[in-house]
C-alpha cells in the first residue's frame, strides 16, 4: 500500500507503542515531557538467551543497545519502561564477519564502527554510508546497528538503507530464532512486528556479486540531522556492463522505509544517461503519496524525494561502474 | 608587562570546567522544584487534585496558586499610566483558566528533580478544553474566543501614534503607494543554559538570597520584593556564571518569584532549573510580528511618507518587563536608516494561546530592519531601479548631527552614505557582482544583500517598563595591599565584563588588569544598577566605572599631595605610582597608607573608595505630546554584505561569504567585540534560515526539543569578515553600545541576498522565515518547478559541494 | 529491582564506587555525586553536547548514558583533559586546545566550552593536523549559541598547525 498518511512529525507527539519487544507497556498520553527518567529496573545480559529470558518475563522490559535513540525518549518519560536490559555486555553480538555466504552484522555493532568497516563497505555500501550519516559522532559512537533499525524511525537512515541492500533480520525469542526481510520487521511509525520477549540481533546482507555500488543521499535542514527525507540505492552492474539492479528505498515520505519502484526502469541499461534519470525522478514523484505535516508539505517532501533519487542512483551507478 | 597567554580573565576557569552557572550552586539538602505544566493551549480548571503528589515519598510540598494566595501579591506591567492598555494582574501559578500549553500550575517541591518529577506525575488536572487561538487572524476574528472573559477582544493594546503627515501623501492620490505585507515569524533566543533560580530563606534574620541567571538583578530583586512584600534591603538577588541569556533572560518569570516564595515558605534552599522543554514550549519566544506598510513615493524612488500597522503575536501578555515592548521598538524604528519624517503607525499587541513573546537579541529591531529593507528592495524592483541607488537616495543625509527621527530618536552616528561606500568597497561589490553575473550564467541562483542599520543601544527603559532608569552605578575600590575591586551593576552573560572593565579601571589608575577583580550581577554590590541589556554595558557599566575610578584617582593624588605637602596639581598618577617632583610613591604603597596609616594624610578622609551613578542625561521616560522620545544615550551603526547561493530545487540557503562594518564607538577590546558581531550573525543567520517555532492547530507546541529547533552548528556558519569604525559618542570613554548590532543585521542581509538571487526568477521575499521548505514553497508558487533534466545532468556532471 | 545499587568506575584516573538507582544518568551522576560540574545539561536529550565526555576514550553525551552501564569503565570530564597539579607550580596546567580556545576567542559565556575543549582534544588526539572541513564537522555536534564559531575552529586549527611546525622542526632536526 503506498505510503499511509500518518503524523511522522515529531515522534513524540503521536509516540505509539514503539516496541523493540513485543508487549504492552504505559505510554504517556500528555505531551509534556520531564527531564529525568522514571524509575525502571535493570539487568545486563551476559548473553542471548539470558536476554531473552529477561524480555519475555516483564511486559514492561526493554532492550538497551547503545540508547541513543532510546535514551532521549525515557529520559522525558515518553517511554517507561520497567526493566531496562542492557545488550552492552554480550560477547560477540557486535560482531562483523562473513558467515555462511552472507555478510552478518551483530546488533550492537556500534555505527561509528560500521561507516567505515571493509567489510560493510564492500558488501552494503549504502549501509556504511547511511551509518555515517546519523550524527554527530558522539552518538555514532554509541548508536547500533540493531538499536537503530528496532527502534523504526520513519526518517532515519539505517532501516532505509538496510532495506535496500536487502538485508535479513535474525531475531530471537523464547520460541526460538527466525528471520525476516526489513520490511516485515518495521511495519509503521516505531512499529515493529517483535513479539514480546524478541531480541533483533544481528542483521544479514548478501554478499556483492556482479559489480556492487550503494549510496545514501538525504536532506536535513542542518547537515548530520536526522532527515527530512533520505533515500538508499543499490546498483549492480553486470559482466557485460549491464545494470543488472537498482534499488532505492525513501526514508521520511511515510511510516516506514518506502521502496521506489521506478529505479527498476533501468534495468538492462549499458550506461546511466540524464534522459534516464530524468524519466525515473519523475516516475518517483508519480508513484508518491507523501505525508504531509508541520515540517514538510507532501509536495516538498515528494520534490525531496526525486532529487535525492536521482542523486544517490548516480552515487551508487557511478561506484558500481568503477569497482 | 608580559604578553598574558589567555586572552580573557574568565577564561581559564570557563575552560577548565570550573564556571559556576546556577545549576553548578546546588547543594545537598536544596529541595528541588518540577512544576506540572498545562497540557491544553486554552481550558477551564475544574480542579487539581495533588493528594497522591502529596504523599509521595521525598515531597516537601505541593503548590498550587491557591495556596499562594495572600501570600505573593499578582504581577503586572506597571504601566497604568498607558493608555488603552488592559490592566492585567496575574498569578504566579495559573487561577482558574490556563492560556498557554505549559503555563505552570502545579509546583512540587521534593529531595531531588526525579522524585519531584514522579511525583508531578501523580497530580490530576481536570481541565474543560476551550478553543484555542494560535494566530493573530484567529484571535481578531469576528466570534473568536476571549483569552479574557473580561475583555471585548483579544487585544492587549493598540497604539496609534502619527508623525508629520503620512495620511496626506498616502490617500492623497498625488504620489504612488506601494503596499505590502511583511511577516516575520517566531523565534525563540534558546541560550545554551536555560534559566534558573535558586533561593535561601534564613528564618532568623529575614534575608532571603536568590540566585537567578537573570541580566538585571537588581530589577528583578525590585519585582520578587514588590511580589513578596518583603523589604528590598532583606532580599539579595545574585547572578552566577550565565550560560547565554540574549534578552532571553531579561524579564521577571513567574518562577524565579515562585523559587524565591517557596524558599520562604520551607525554609530550605530551593531550586528550579528549567531544562530544555520547558525553555522551547513554556520560556519566552520572540519576534513575531506582521506588518502592512504603504509607502508613498516620487517615481525616482523618493520615499515620502510611510505608514504601517504592525500586529505583534503576543501569545500569553503575562509577561513582566511587557512581552510587548519589542514591538513598540519595531514601531519606533522602523524608518531605519531612511529620512522618512512623514510616518504612522498603528502597534497592535494579540493576546493568543501561547507561550509569552518578550525580547531577544536587537528587541524588535531585527524585524524594523527586515521589513524596511524588504520595502526598498520590492520599491525599486517595482521601478525598475537598481535597489542600491533607491537606498542611497533615502538614506538619512551625511552632515546633520544629530539627525532627529520622525519618532524622536536623536541619531549621533557617523555619516551612513560613508559607511555604506566604506562596506561595499571593503567587501569587494562590484567584483561580487562580476562574479554573480558568471555565475548565473552557469546556472546558479546566487544573491547579494546589503543592508544597513541604526541601533538604539544604552536605552532608558523607563517608558517601556513602567519603572527603572538607564542609569548605573559602580564603585571602585583599592584595597590597601593594591589590589582593586571595581563592582558595578551590569552583568556578564558571555561579553567578557571581567577582562572589559578590568582594563578601562586599570588604564585608569594606571595598574595592571590583573590586579583589578571586577565583580557584577550582585544586589550587596552596587546600590542599584540596570543589569545587561540591549548594548548598554561599555556605556553605562564602563561609564559608570570610569567615573569612579576617576574619583578614585583624584583622592590617591589628594592624599599623596596631603603626605607631601605638596598642591594637588604638582602630584600626577602615572605608571602605577604617585609622582611629584623626585618623589616617587608606589600606588600599593598609597593604598596601604591611605587605608591603614590615613594619620599620614590627615586633612583627608581615609580610604580610596568611590562610587559613581552615571546617568547621560540625553534620554527621555516618557514620549513628549507629540509622542516623541528620545530613548537611546547613543546609537551604533552598521552595514553588511552577503552573498547567498539558493538551491532551487530544495530551497536552501547557503550563506557563503558575508563582510560586517560596523561602529560601536571607541573600542575597548577588538576581539571581543569581533566575536560578539560572529556570535551575532550566527543569530541572526539562524532566526532566517534554520529556526522556528510552530504550534498544532490545537495549540500544543510542536518545537519541544532541540532536535525540533535546529540552531547553526559549525556547518551552517560562515566566517564574517568583520570591519571596525571608531566615530567616538559624546558619552565618557567615547562608546557606543555593542552587542546587537549583527543579530539585527544579518536577517535583512540575508534576506536582501536571497532576493536578489531570486530576482530572475520574479521571486520576491516578503518573510524573515526562509528555511527549505519555505523557499521552496515560495518557488513552486512563483511557477518555479523541479527542472528534472537539469537535475539529472547535474547529477552526471560534477556533484556540487555540500549537496547533501 | 529499582533500588540503588553499587557501581565501580574510574573517572578522571581515581577509583570511584556509587551507589545509586538505574535512571541516574553518567552526568547527574559526575555533577550532583562527584562535584564535576564542567559537564553541564544543555539539553538533556543528546542534541546538544554541552555534557561531552569521553568513556573509555570514546566521546560520548553523559546525558545519554545510565551510569549503571559503566561497571569497569573509564570516563574522562574536562576536569581530567590534563592530570591535576601538573602545572608548573604545582597548580594545574592547560592543554593546548584550551590555551588557544582562549586566545583565538573560541569562548564567550562557557557554556559549551568543556563539550568543545573534550571534542577538540579528542579530535587533536586522533587526527593531530585536521583540515579546516574536518574541524568542523567533527565540532557540528557541539552546539554554541554565542560565538558563531569562528574563534573555535580558529582554535582547533592553530593547535593543528603548531603540531606541524613542531614537527616539521624535529623532522628538520633530525
Amino acid at each position: 500500500m503506498l505510503g499511509a498518511p500518518c503524523r511522522i512529525h515529531n515522534p513524540l507527539f503521536n509516540y505509539a507503542a514503539s516496541r523493540i519487544v513485543g508487549g504492552p507497556e504505559r505510554v504517556d498520553q500528555r505531551w509534556q515531557r520531564f527531564v529525568k527518567p522514571a524509575a525502571f529496573d535493570y539487568v545486563a545480559a551476559s548473553d542471548v538467551p539470558a536476554a531473552v529470558r529477561a524480555l519475555a518475563a516483564s511486559p514492561g522490559a526493554r532492550a538497551l543497545a547503545g540508547g541513543q535513540a532510546l535514551l532521549p525518549l525515557v529520559n522525558q518519560r515518553a517511554v517507561r519502561p520497567t526493566l531496562l536490559v542492557d545488550l552492552g555486555r554480550i560477547d560477540g553480538l557486535d560482531r562483523v564477519e562473513i558467515r555462511g555466504g552472507t555478510l552478518h552484522v551483530g546488533a550492537t555493532a556500534r555505527l561509528r564502527a560500521l561507516q567505515a568497516h571493509p567489510l560493510l563497505r564492500t558488501h552494503a555500501p549504502a549501509v556504511a554510508e547511511a551509518a555515517g550519516l546519523v550524527g554527530p559522532v558522539h552518538v555514532r559512537n554509541r548508536a547500533t546497528l540493531g538499536g537503530s533499525l528496532a527502534h523504526a524511525d520513519p526518517a532515519a537512515e539505517v532501516p532505509a538503507a538496510l532495506l535496500a541492500a536487502r538485508a535479513m533480520v535474525r531475531i530471537v525469542g523464547s520460541d526460538g530464532e527466525r528471520t525476516c526481510p526489513v520490511d516485515e520487521l518495521v511495519v509503521g511509525a516505531h512499529r515493529t512486528a517483535l513479539g514480546h520477549g524478541e531480541l533483533v540481533v544481528a542483521v544479514e546482507l548478501p554478499l556483492a556479486t556482479d559489480r556492487l555500488g550503494g549510496a545514501f543521499r538525504e536532506f536535513a535542514v542542518r547537515t548530520g540531522d536526522l532527515p527530512l527525507i533520505g533515500v538508499a540505492s543499490q546498483v549492480r552492474i553486470g559482466e557485460d556492463g549491464r545494470c543488472v539492479g537498482a534499488t532505492a528505498v525513501a526514508c521520511g515520505v511515510a511510516d516506514r522505509p518506502r521502496p521506489l519502484a521506478a529505479p527498476q526502469a533501468l534495468h538492462g541499461a549499458a550506461s546511466l544517461s540524464a534522459a534516464a534519470l530524468r524519466d525515473v525522478a519523475a516516475a518517483v514523484g508519480a508513484e508518491l503519496d507523501p505525508v504531509s505535516d508541520a515540517r514538510a508539505s507532501a509536495d516538498y517532501r515528494r520534490e525531496l524525494t526525486q532529487v535525492l533519487t536521482i542523486e544517490a542512483l548516480v552515487g551508487a551507478w557511478r561506484m558500481a561502474a568503477g569497482s | 608587562m608580559a604578553e598574558p597567554a589567555l586572552h580573557r580573565k574568565e577564561d581559564r576557569r570557563l575552560l577548565t570546567g570550573r564556571g559556576r552557572y546556577l545549576a553548578d550552586l546546588v547543594r545537598p539538602g536544596t529541595a528541588h522544584v518540577a512544576l506540572l505544566r498545562s497540557p491544553l493551549a486554552h481550558a477551564r480548571i475544574r480542579a487539581i487534585d495533588v493528594a497522591a503528589a502529596a504523599a509521595h515519598p521525598g515531597v516537601l510540598a505541593v503548590v498550587t496558586q491557591a495556596d499562594l494566595e495572600g501570600h505573593v501579591q499578582r504581577l503586572h506591567h506597571h504601566l497604568p499610566m498607558l493608555p488603552g492598555l488592559r490592566q492585567l494582574h496575574w498569578p504566579l501559578l495559573a487561577d482558574g483558566k490556563v492560556r498557554f500549553a505549559g503555563e505552570p500550575v502545579v509546583a512540587v517541591v521534593a529531595t531531588s528533580r526525579a522524585v519531584a518529577e514522579d511525583a508531578a506525575d501523580l497530580v490530576r488536572l481536570d481541565l474543560e478544553p476551550l478553543p484555542p487561538l494560535t494566530s493573530i487572524d484567529e484571535a481578531l476574528a469576528d466570534g473568536a474566543p476571549l483569552v479574557y472573559d473580561d475583555w471585548t477582544d483579544n487585544v492587549l493594546l493598540r497604539l496609534e501614534v502619527a508623525h508629520g503627515d503620512a495620511a496626506s501623501a498616502i490617500d492623497g492620490g498625488t504620489h504612488p503607494v506601494l503596499r505590502r505585507r511583511i511577516v516575520h515569524h517566531r523565534v525563540t533566543g534558546a541560550p545554551l543554559e536555560g534559566h534558573g533560580a535558586l533561593a535561601d530563606h534564613d528564618p532568623g534574620t529575614g534575608r532571603l538570597t536568590l540566585h537567578a541567571s537573570s541580566q538585571s538583578p537588581h530589577f528583578l530583586r525590585t519585582v520578587v520584593a514588590e511580589a513578596l512584600g518583603m523589604p528590598e534591603s532583606r532580599l539579595r538577588v545574585v547572578a552566577p556564571d550565565i550560560g547565554g541569556a540574549f534578552g532571553n533572560k531579561g524579564h521577571y518569570l513567574r518562577e524565579e518569584i515562585l523559587i524565591a516564595a517557596l524558599a520562604r515558605r520551607l525554609d530550605r534552599p530551593v531550586v528550579w532549573s528549567q531544562d530544555r522543554i520547558e525553555g522551547m514550549t513554556a520560556g519566552i519566544h520572540s519576534r513575531q510580528q506582521v506588518h502592512d506598510i504603504e509607502i508613498a513615493h516620487r517615481p525616482d524612488g523618493r520615499i515620502v511618507a510611510m505608514r504601517a500597522h504592525l500586529r505583534a503575536d503576543l501569545g500569553s501578555a503575562e509577561l513582566y518587563a511587557l512581552g510587548m515592548a519589542p514591538a513598540f521598538a519595531t514601531a519606533g524604528t522602523l524608518p531605519s536608516v531612511y529620512d522618512i519624517q512623514d510616518y504612522a503607525f498603528v502597534v497592535e499587541g494579540v493576546v493568543t494561546n501561547k507561550a509569552p513573546s518578550g525580547g531577544y537579541r536587537g528587541y524588535g529591531q531585527p524585524q524594523a530592519v527586515l521589513s524596511m529593507e524588504r520595502i526598498v528592495d520590492l520599491l525599486a524592483d517595482q521601478l525598475g531601479l537598481d535597489p542600491m541607488f533607491v537606498r542611497r537616495a533615502n538614506l538619512i543625509p551625511d552632515g546633520v548631527r544629530p539627525y532627529v527621527t520622525a519618532g524622536g530618536s536623536r541619531l549621533d552616528v557617523g555619516p551612513l552614505s560613508e559607511q555604506l561606500d566604506e562596506l561595499l568597497a571593503a567587501g569587494g561589490y562590484d567584483e561580487l557582482r562580476k562574479r554573480q553575473a558568471a555565475e548565473r550564467a552557469a546556472g546558479r541562483l546566487v544573491g547579494i544583500g546589503v543592508g544597513q542599520m541604526v541601533e538604539t543601544t544604552a536605552a532608558n527603559p523607563h517608558a517601556l517598563a513602567g519603572q527603572f532608569g538607564g542609569y548605573e552605578m559602580a564603585t571602585v575600590t583599592v584595597h590597601p595591599d593594591g589590589h582593586v575591586s571595581a563592582m558595578v551593576g551590569t552583568t556578564s552573560h558571555g561579553q567578557g565584563h571581567e577582562t572589559v572593565y578590568a582594563k578601562l579601571v586599570a588604564d585608569t589608575l594606571t595598574v595592571s588588569p590583573d590586579v583589578v577583580d571586577v565583580r557584577e550581577g550582585d544586589t550587596d554590590a552596587v546600590a542599584y544598577g540596570a543589569g545587561t541589556w540591549g548594548s548598554r554595558s561599555a556605556v553605562m557599566g564602563g561609564g559608570a566605572l570610569l567615573l569612579a575610578a576617576e574619583r578614585v584617582r583624584a583622592k590617591m593624588i589628594a592624599f599623596a599631595a596631603d603626605m607631601l605637602h605638596q598642591p594637588a596639581e604638582a602630584v600626577t598618577l602615572s605608571d602605577g605610582a604617585l609622582r611629584a617632583g623626585d618623589v616617587v610613591l608606589p600606588l600599593s604603597m598609597v593604598a596601604n597608607l591611605a587605608t591603614l596609616h590615613a594619620f599620614a594624610a590627615p586633612s583627608v578622609e581615609p580610604g580610596l573608595s568611590a562610587s559613581a551613578v552615571f546617568e547621560p542625561g540625553n534620554t527621555q521616560a516618557f514620549p513628549d505630546e507629540q509622542g516623541k522620545l528620545n530613548m537611546a544615550a547613543t546609537h551604533s551603526s552598521g552595514a553588511g554584505l552577503a552573498l547567498v547561493e539558493v538551491d532551487a530545487a530544495t530551497g536552501r540557503v547557503r550563506v557563503r561569504e558575508a563582510t560586517i562594518l560596523h561602529d560601536c564607538g571607541r573600542i575597548i577590546d577588538r576581539i571581543i567585540v569581533e566575536g560578539q558581531i560572529q556570535g551575532g550573525f550566527a543569530q541572526g543567520l539562524g532566526a532566517v534560515l534554520l529556526e522556528a517555532v510552530e504550534y498544532g492547530p490545537d495549540g500544543a507546541p510542536l518545537v519541544r526539543t532541540l532536535q525540533d529547533y535546529p540552531m547553526p552548528t559549525t556547518r551552517e556558519v560562515p566566517v564574517v569578515r568583520v570591519l571596525h569604525q571608531e566615530t567616538p559618542s559624546e558619552l565618557p570613554g567615547g562608546f557606543r553600545g555593542m552587542g546587537e548590532s549583527a543579530a539585527i543585521l544579518a536577517p535583512a542581509m540575508i534576506a536582501n541576498a536571497v532576493h536578489d538571487a531570486l530576482r530572475p526568477l520574479g521571486v520576491p521575499i516578503a518573510q524573515s522565515d526562509l528555511r527549505p521548505p519555505a523557499v521552496r514553497d515560495l518557488l513552486r508558487a512563483g511557477g518555479v518547478g523541479l527542472d528534472l533534466d537539469a537535475l539529472a545532468q547535474g547529477a552526471l556532471a560534477e556533484l556540487p559541494d555540500g549537496r547533501t | 529491582m529499582t533500588a540503588p545499587r553499587a557501581v565501580q568506575l574510574t573517572v578522571n584516573g581515581r577509583p570511584v564506587e556509587v551507589v545509586l538507582e538505574p535512571r541516574e544518568l553518567l552526568v547527574d551522576t559526575l555533577r550532583d555525586r562527584l562535584g564535576l560540574t564542567g559537564a553541564h545539561v544543555g539539553c538533556g536529550h543528546g542534541s546538544c553536547g554541552a555534557c561531552a565526555v569521553l568513556v573509555d576514550g570514546v566521546g560520548a553525551r553523559a546525558c545519554l548514558v545510565l551510569t549503571v552501564q559503566l561497571e569497569g569503565a573509564q570516563v574522562t570530564t574536562v576536569e581530567g583533559v590534563l592530570p591535576a597539579g601538573s602545572g608548573p607550580d604545582g597548580g594545574d596546567d592547560l592543554h593546548p586546545v584550551q590555551v588557544a580556545l582562549s586566545r583565538c576567542h573560541g569562548l564567550q559565556c562557557g557554556f559549551c566550552t568543556p563539550g568543545v575543549v573534550l571534542t577538540a582534544a579528542e579530535l587533536l588526539a586522533e587526527q593531530p593536523c585536521p583540515d579546516e572541513r574536518t574541524v568542523r564537522e567533527r565540532l557540528a555536534g557541539q552546539l554554541c549559541r554565542c560565538t558563531g564559531y569562528a574563534g573555535m575552529v580558529e582554535a582547533v586549527l592553530a593547535v593543528a598547525a603548531e603540531t606541524a611546525g613542531s614537527d616539521r622542526e624535529r623532522a628538520g632536526d633530525g
